[in-house]
């Protein structure tokens, strides 16, 4: 069996190096450097959430909007770990509901995204 | 109570599991040979899943659970999968008295609620294996990290039944029967023609080699459906799926030519060698691919969306061929 499936890959400008070999027994998969994908696709959710932040503190939106933001959730999503209705959960996006808000609820969302009630409330902004 | 289990890393989860749980049965198989009998290759693009969320748009493998089913079945194995759970508290129940008769489960779980992995994603077809439990704390073995984990039965539970696209819902696989021998190679030559016959695809279905035509379509027209951020924005992602999230398009090229360089010595057919260098090639370009995506949106690289759709163009092209000799050539035997 050959030692190696796949050669080092040549590269100069150095961006990434991976190597994928196989040694009859075991795969081995090493980095040495990695794409930058991730960072493109966090500064640019750091973008939106910036705008949202904003928002917040000129108090068109709840806090609640800021951490379905800061978690990589959907309302779709965090309907579905919850059981609320989407309609209702865009109703708490607004801060007039999310302020009349019950403790039942406000424990389901600070469940879902693990911090506290008081977190849940105020942001450390 | 944990039990003997031998903890392999590999570079795939569930092949990991698979041939992890196969030796605990005293069955030495490597992972692509597995990969290869479970006919784990395939390509998917769903044009429906947004780009801008934060799951998972493209995949380069079988439905999760598929692996385990199709190398099962050709490797006649006595196994049974529970495919969901209405109740979470009998799902957890299930998994403790499979445990104290001494079996090691296999199960689906989420990957955003692991907490021993950085990535944050909604991807809901990672594998692992619970091999112990001692009071609240479950053993688990993962193949992707290089040691045992340990999670609370609060953390599994949460992780068996993650929200999202395809919901685990508890799913979970067992082998029943110790196996005594295995028709390994009717199962090589069983696993080649199913993929051959996924790859090559239907004429409806945007599937398998299909799906890489579709993805070069899109990506020609990008900047004029898009604009220019968010087109680089879509190419991040498809490089996120392409290899930064688990094994990715290049990689399992590369685990599947090494199968077929071990079932070229197992099936006594060493045509197949030949075969494994064109899979590597394949691999390779598919990585030359990611790095120009990388370079694109870097702005290190001049190569226009009309030439990186030239080179899916060409790598779809050569697969075709590529799968379209296999199948002849394994048809024969």
């Amino acid at each position: 069996m050959e030692a190696k499936v796949n050669e080092k890959l040549s590269d100069d400008t150095g961006e990434q190096m991976v190597q994928y070999y196989f040694d009859g027994k075991k795969w081995h998969q090493k980095w040495e450097k990695r794409f930058d994908a991730s960072e493109l696709v966090m500064t640019k959710q750091a973008q939106e959430l910036e705008i949202i932040r904003q928002q917040v503190q000129g108090g068109k939106l709840s806090p609640l909007s800021y951490h379905i933001q800061a978690n990589l959730f959907s309302i779709r999503l965090l309907s579905s770990y919850t059981g609320i209705p989407k309609r209702r959960i865009r109703k708490h996006l607004k801060p007039k509901y999310f302020n009349q808000l019950d403790d039942e609820t406000q424990n389901k969302y600070a469940s879902i995204f693990e911090i506290t009630v008081d977190e849940l409330k105020e942001l450390s902004l | 109570m944990k039990l003997n289990f031998e903890h392999r890393a590999a570079a795939h989860c569930e092949t990991g599991v698979v041939s992890n749980l196969l030796n605990f049965y005293g069955h030495q198989l490597s992972e692509p040979l597995v990969f290869g009998t479970g006919a784990g290759l395939y390509f998917v693009n769903m044009p429906f899943v947004s780009f801008k969320g934060n799951m998972m748009k493209f995949s380069f493998r079988t439905l999760p659970g598929n692996v385990f089913k199709q190398a099962m079945k050709n490797l006649k194995i006595k196994v049974k999968m529970k495919k969901r759970f209405f109740n979470e508290e009998k799902a957890m129940k299930a998994v403790d008295a499979l445990l104290e008769q001494g079996i090691p489960t296999g199960n689906v779980v989420g990957l955003y609620f692991l907490p021993y992995t950085p990535l944050r994603i909604h991807f809901n077809a990672h594998h692992l294996c619970v091999i112990g439990k001692e009071g609240n704390e479950y053993t688990v073995s993962d193949p992707t990290v290089p040691t045992l984990q340990k999670l609370t039965s609060q953390n599994l539970k949460r992780v068996r039944f993650s929200q999202g696209m395809l919901k685990p819902r508890g799913k979970m696989y067992w082998i029943k029967e110790k196996p005594e021998e295995l028709p390994i190679e009717a199962a090589i030559i069983k696993g080649i023609k199913t993929t051959c016959r996924k790859m090559l695809g239907t004429m409806l279905l945007p599937l398998g080699v299909r799906g890489i035509v579709l993805l070069s379509k899109q990506i020609r027209k990008l900047e004029k459906k898009y604009g220019e951020q968010d087109a680089l924005l879509f190419l991040a992602t498809l490089l996120q799926a392409m290899e930064e999230f688990g094994t990715g398009g290049a990689g399992f090229r590369f685990l599947y030519s090494a199968f077929l360089l071990e079932a070229a010595g197992m099936i006594h057919k060493p045509k197949l060698k030949e075969f494994a260098a064109e899979m590597n090639n394949i691999g390779d370009q598919w990585r030359y691919f990611a790095l120009e995506c990388g370079r694109k949106f870097k702005s290190r690289s001049k190569e226009s969306y009309n030439e990186l759709t030239d080179r899916l163009l060409d790598i779809s092209n050569k697969e075709k061929a590529f799968f379209a000799a296999l199948k002849k050539e394994i048809g024969n035997y």
